[in-house]
């Protein structure tokens, strides 16, 4: 059963509400429904991914950046927003290849790549164990996306490549979201909100009559 | 009149210091540059089209309408759903659940699998889904205070009484207007390319205007249906003087919060457009004429004004005092000095803020040839500025902060008063909503909308973190900083991004949030119903669009 389709402010509304209810930091968060709506749009199902994450949020480990490497300074699985948003920060800092820990739903950390691609205007390959892809700077991907998609998580090594030709940029098809999935987003999102009471409720609106 | 480049205005330009406190946005005015005032000189210019393709309404005023906006290029079509709605449930809370009429702005001719599935969908409102051939979804109710008094008039042949009509201003309100993908609209990207909607709101806009050809047509209808052949429809005078009214509540008190840069740039726009008229050496006849003309306009409209909120009417008494100085002073300025406009701005510095900002507005008026292109800057690609660069330094971040957030830094946060309001969204129809932390519930689900605090925060880990390091190490470290970090940045490089008042404060009223962006929009006569609710009108005294006469918008 699917849910109706949902325009990418939804999504990223969506996401970054559930990230947040789900225990990120308002910064963080925001990036997550970023990341999410980012693939939504190319035709890859990031609010999936997400869930994935968030099922599993409390365990992620910290990150822990030591030059080429990211990794989890107490051995836990990484979260892909943490990797995502340390990439991009550590980008301008130090450019090139890098080598990632044990990261769960790694289709996550595609937008990241995509903004240092484009920055750095190369594309960046992606490999890890079952399989191989590229992030072109034109937000184009290529190579066995979908087996990344599919990827629950990996260890991932990241390699600027030059000389690449990026394919064509194409209208995608948006994936269609579970209406279960999507609910269940929903319900992390609501953890962000309060519980309303009849002094609240009365507190919000005009006081005298709004009707006139 | 000559434009004159951006830098030779330094001197003529406000500072944001000065321009972005709540108080002062607060008595923000519409100005020429306004949204809705942009719609209309774009249909005036292009000859845009208008027809009413569908009118199926019974005499219980139950039934649909169409109407087109027919460009040089597209057409755009509001469908409208006209219903039978008992009065207990009427109210203009987003806890409501049903309508007088709920409508939507197709993207195009809607088909009739179109309608179909709109009928179904459109008058649920949130609870429905549109599609992305739909641009805007609304609702509107009738003013219990003016709707069947104008129906029970027309019926019987007569016009409605006359200072009720101006004491309300419409005949119906919306309660909302949503667009950019909002339940499953079209997202923004889907429309922003294109020129019509260069600047923001335009679907909004249209949207709301054609609204208000419905809401004459609906109350014309209903006295046909009720008089025969004894009803006559409104007079032109009294038709022209309706708007449409709207209602908003705290929902969207924290957008410019939200949209740092989108805020920016209509600062931007406006204080540039107030530079270039300060900047002008000589003053021109017309551009004098105009400005009289539109200082008698707007005296007219501040007596026209009506509110019962102590804060408004207290507003509205220094602004009618100021206008009245204004036009006392104006017989005897000199026009021949060098930079007359400058000196009747720097004049007007001694009027109370609502009066500072009346005067912009006028100013602003009679050169539309030298600022109207500014409207063009109005929008933001806010994912173009959301990236952080990791690399500057904490130095550099702490120093740019303490440039930029220096009036957060002089908030006494160890005072109740100073953190005593948070923002949050409620969990029945997630409405953003306040709390007081001394006596509310919900404090810990505070949204990040008290940036004084968070200012304060960062400001403190940056102070004792190795100053050389490159902030990426700190945000690693410090995740929660990460929102903060992002603002700084933008408010760097944006200076009118950010509101330099604490949104935590007691004293902090919502409605001077609410009464800055709907200045944007081009609303006249706020009327605030407390300090976390306002009404306002839309397109009084402009033009129909299902009109025969020559279309000039005011």
């Amino acid at each position: 059963m699917f849910a109706s389709s949902q325009s990418a402010s939804e999504i990223e509304a969506l996401c970054a509400k559930a990230a947040r209810g789900a225990g990120m930091e308002w910064g963080v968060a925001e990036e997550a429904g970023r990341a999410a709506q980012w693939l939504y749009t190319i035709g890859l199902n990031g609010p999936a991914a997400l869930l994935r994450l968030l099922d599993r949020h409390s365990k992620t480990g910290q990150l822990a950046v030591a030059g080429k490497d990211l990794l989890a300074a107490d051995g836990g699985d990484l979260s892909p927003i943490d990797v995502g948003t340390a990439l991009s920060d550590f980008a301008n800092i130090d450019q090139g290849s890098k080598q990632i820990s044990q990261v769960l739903a790694p289709l996550l950390l595609l937008p990241f790549v995509h903004q240092i691609a484009r920055a750095e205007n190369r594309a960046y390959e992606l490999e890890w164990r079952q399989g191989k892809m590229f992030v072109h700077p034109n937000g184009t991907c290529s190579g066995m996306v979908r087996q990344l998609e599919n990827t629950h998580a990996c260890r991932i090594a990241m390699n600027p490549t030059e000389g690449i030709s990026s394919p064509a940029l194409q209208s995608a098809q948006r994936p269609l979201l579970a209406a279960d999935m999507i609910a269940r987003l929903n319900m992390y999102a609501m953890r962000t909100t309060v519980p309303a009471t009849a002094a609240s409720r009365a507190n919000a609106g005009s006081g005298a009559t709004d009707n006139d | 009149m000559e434009k004159t480049d951006h830098q030779a205005h330094a001197r003529f330009r406000r500072n944001p210091s000065e321009v972005m406190r709540l108080s002062r946005m607060g008595s923000a005015h519409p100005t020429r540059l306004s949204f809705l005032r942009v719609l209309l000189r774009r249909i005036r210019d292009e000859k845009w089209q208008f027809d009413r393709p569908v009118w199926e309404v019974d005499a219980n005023g139950v039934g649909r309408a169409v109407y087109r906006a027919i460009t040089p290029v597209r057409t755009y079509s509001l469908v409208a759903f006209a219903h039978d709605l008992p009065p207990e449930m009427r109210t203009d809370r987003v806890v409501a659940t049903a309508w007088d009429a709920t409508f939507t702005l197709v993207d195009g001719d809607p088909t009739d699998g179109d309608l179909d599935r709109l009928k179904v969908n459109v008058p649920l409102q949130e609870a429905g889904r549109i599609a992305s051939s739909e641009l805007c979804l609304s609702r509107a109710n009738r003013s219990v205070r003016l709707f069947q008094h104008v129906v029970e008039h027309l019926a019987r042949g007569q016009q409605p009484d006359r200072d009720r009509v101006d004491a309300v201003g419409y005949l119906m309100r919306t309660t909302a207007v949503y667009g950019s993908g909002k339940f499953g609209a079209a997202d923004r990207d889907q429309i922003a390319q294109r020129p019509e909607h260069a600047t923001p709101f335009q679907a909004e806009m249209l949207t709301v205007w054609l609204i208000r050809q419905f809401t004459v047509d609906i109350v014309e209808h209903l006295a046909r249906a009720r008089g025969g052949n004894n009803a006559v429809p409104l007079s032109q005078d009294i038709k022209l003087s309706l708007g449409v009214g709207n209602s908003t509540g705290l929902g969207m008190a924290p957008f410019i919060v939200r949209h740092p840069k989108l805020l920016d740039h209509w600062m931007q726009a406006r204080e540039e457009a107030l530079a270039r008229v300060r900047s002008q050496p000589t003053a021109h006849k017309a551009a004098i004429s105009g400005f009289k003309s539109a200082l008698a306009a707007a005296t007219t409209n501040a007596q026209q004004w009506r509110s019962e909120h102590p804060l408004q009417i207290d507003k509205l008494d220094k602004l009618r005092a100021d206008l009245l100085r204004l036009t006392n002073y104006v017989p005897s300025f000199d026009w021949q000095i060098s930079h007359p406009w400058d000196a009747l701005w720097h004049w007007g510095q001694d009027l109370s803020l609502e009066g500072q900002e009346a005067l912009l507005a006028l100013l602003l008026e009679p050169h539309g040839d030298i600022i109207d292109d500014l409207t063009e800057q109005m929008s933001a690609d806010e994912t173009a500025s959301f990236r952080i660069d990791g690399s500057a330094s904490v130095a550099t971040t702490l120093e740019k902060l303490d440039a930029n957030y220096r009036w957060a830094f002089e908030t006494d946060f160890s005072s109740q008063g100073s953190i005593e309001r948070f923002w949050y969204v409620s969990e029945e129809k997630l409405e953003p909503r306040l709390g007081e932390r001394s006596h509310d519930e919900g404090a810990e689900l505070e949204q990040p909308l008290g940036i004084a605090k968070l200012a304060a925060r960062f400001r403190e880990t940056l102070a004792g973190f190795d100053q050389s390091a490159p902030i990426a190490e700190l945000l690693l470290a410090h995740p929660q900083h990460r929102y903060m970090a992002r603002r700084a940045q933008i408010a760097d490089r944006y200076p009118f991004s950010e509101i330099r008042d604490n949104l935590n404060d007691e004293a902090m009223l919502p409605i001077d949030l609410m009464r800055c962006k709907l200045a944007f929009f081009g609303a006249s006569r706020f009327d605030p119903r407390s300090d976390k609710w306002v009404r306002i009108s839309l397109f009084q005294d402009q033009p129909y669009p299902l009109e025969n006469t020559a279309f000039e918008p005011v």
